[in-house]
């Protein structure tokens, strides 16, 4: 083994220079997959972590500078794939990789870091009901957090004015993609809670890709939704597009459009609603007048059939009438008894004697009860008797009185 | 003199019309109650039909650092965003 040349002998930090050499030449650039352990976030920003299989582990660091730029949280368990260089630490004879970009395997990043912040945020409870504002149902002021250009505010202001309604909105423009559309979204909702005078706040924009609403799915957007004193009605994409502001937001609209609908359908309903209350009311009211006036008339006629001077009144009209019958019937019968009178009375005048003794009859009359004399037997010798003619009379003495046999 | 909000007032007509329909109350009380009722109904019906019509935006006026949020009204831009 003794050669010509003597060994060469490494010391330390030679070898370790050689080491960290020959491994950063070779392993720089490379793509490694593995189940992340020992999962550390330091307070000075940087991540340190184990990368492990079955088999092995690597440890592995990822920079502040480079961990800004995750979407999602790296965490323990999770299966990530990174892209970095591998890099020796001499002090401490440790070799591990410095990562410059992480993904998680299987879902993409950006879904795991939706499905993680809306975990946390529902933990934290955000999104719990009894936090939701109601929504005003008739909102003088209506504050718009969109895109000034975007197909969101035309489609926002077009249901508006197809439904000739009233309203009044004030647009707070923003990006609504790109990295500065977050932080713009939540320093506007701040702005327009600071500025007052809005009943609602609607946050919109119209369809896209996960990547393009991916500021609607961010933390601080969330949080700013959360901390608004106005309520806010969130109204992202498409019909299907569900993001974290929608589940933050005290109510979501699946399109801008029908944030806009929620808004204006509302002052119909209620418009309706009110009439509907005022009839319902008039009704109620007019029906019990009337029930009312109704039982007053009966009441009043009652009491003018039980009212003792009615009676008399009543009484007398009877009274009139039946004198009136009375008079009637006299009068006729008067009229009557008057034709009876004169055939009575010429009836009575062909009876009258006197007409018999125009005829050359007479009377004889005893005096002095000046009896009629009717038979001679009534009379003796000297009496006096009244002979009474038709016209005239005569007083005679009786001579001879002569009994009639005949 | 603070305003009653439009859903109160609306609770509160709605309050009336429910007691009315009971028919319960006593003519004069009823009557004095409707009269309130209409004076809710006209409140609402107001409220409903006050807002202005009109969209503005905030246009930022100003240098940058002490740039100030300006109400413009708003007018829309013809061609897609």
């Amino acid at each position: 083994m003794a050669g010509v040349h003597a060994p060469r002998i490494y010391t330390v930090s030679d070898l370790t220079v050689e080491i960290r050499a020959l491994l950063e030449d070779s392993l720089s650039g490379i793509w490694v997959e593995g189940e992340l352990s020992n999962f550390h976030h330091h307070s000075s920003g940087h991540m340190y972590f184990t990368l492990k299989d079955q088999e092995s582990q690597i440890k592995g660091v990822m920079f502040r500078m480079q961990n800004r730029q995750l979407k999602f949280r790296p965490d323990d368990g999770l299966h990530v794939l990174v892209y970095g260089d591998l890099g020796v630490y001499e002090r401490r004879g440790e070799y591990q990789i410095v990562v410059e970009y992480m993904e998680p395997k299987g879902l993409g990043a950006l879904q795991l870091a939706f499905e993680q912040l809306k975990e946390r945020l529902a933990a934290e409870g955000l999104f719990d009901d009894a936090r939701k504002r109601p929504i005003p149902m008739l909102p003088r002021r209506i504050g718009v957090i969109t895109s000034p250009t975007g197909a969101a505010i035309r489609d926002i202001l077009h249901v508006l004015r197809r439904r000739f309604a009233n309203v009044d909105v004030l647009i707070h423009p923003v990006a609504v993609q790109g990295d500065q559309a977050a932080p713009e979204i939540a320093d506007a909702l701040r702005e327009l809670n600071r500025r007052g005078g809005l009943d609602v706040l609607i946050l919109a924009r119209g369809g896209g890709s996960m990547e393009d609403l991916w500021p609607f799915n961010e933390e601080v957007v969330a949080r700013a939704i959360a901390n608004s004193k106005i309520p806010v009605i969130s109204a992202v994409g498409h019909e299907v597009d569900y993001t974290i502001a929608d589940f933050v937001a005290d109510l979501r609209a699946p399109t801008p459009s029908a944030a806009a609908e929620v808004v204006v359908s509302r002052k119909d309903e209620l418009a309706q609603r009110l009439d509907d209350l005022h009839a319902r009311m008039s009704g109620v009211v007019r029906s019990r007048l009337h029930a009312l006036l109704v039982r007053l008339a009966g009441l009043d006629r009652h009491l003018r059939l039980l009212n003792p001077i009615e009676r008399v009144r009543m009484g007398r009209r009877r009274l009139d009438e039946f004198w009136t019958h009375l008079t009637r019937w006299a009068d006729r019968r008067l009229i009557v008894s008057h034709g009876e009178l004169r055939a009575l009375a010429g009836k009575l005048d062909s009876l009258s004697p006197l007409a018999i003794m125009s005829r050359g009859y007479s009377i004889c009359l005893r005096l002095p009860g000046r009896e009629i004399v009717k038979e001679s037997a009534m009379l003796v010798a000297g009496d006096q008797v009244d002979i009474r003619l038709h016209r005239g009379s005569v007083q005679c003495d009786v001579r001879e009185v002569t009994a009639d046999n005949g | 003199m603070e305003e009653v909000k439009f859903e109160e007032a609306l609770k509160q007509l709605e309050a009336i019309v429910s007691r009315l329909e009971v028919g319960d109350l006593p003519l004069e009380q009823a009557l004095s109650i409707f009269e309130e009722g209409v004076r809710l109904a006209k409140l609402c019906a107001q409220r409903l039909n006050e807002a202005e019509s009109r969209v503005n935006v905030l246009v930022r006026r100003g240098e940058a650092g002490v740039s100030e949020l300006e109400e413009r009204p708003f007018e829309e831009e013809a061609e897609e965003g």
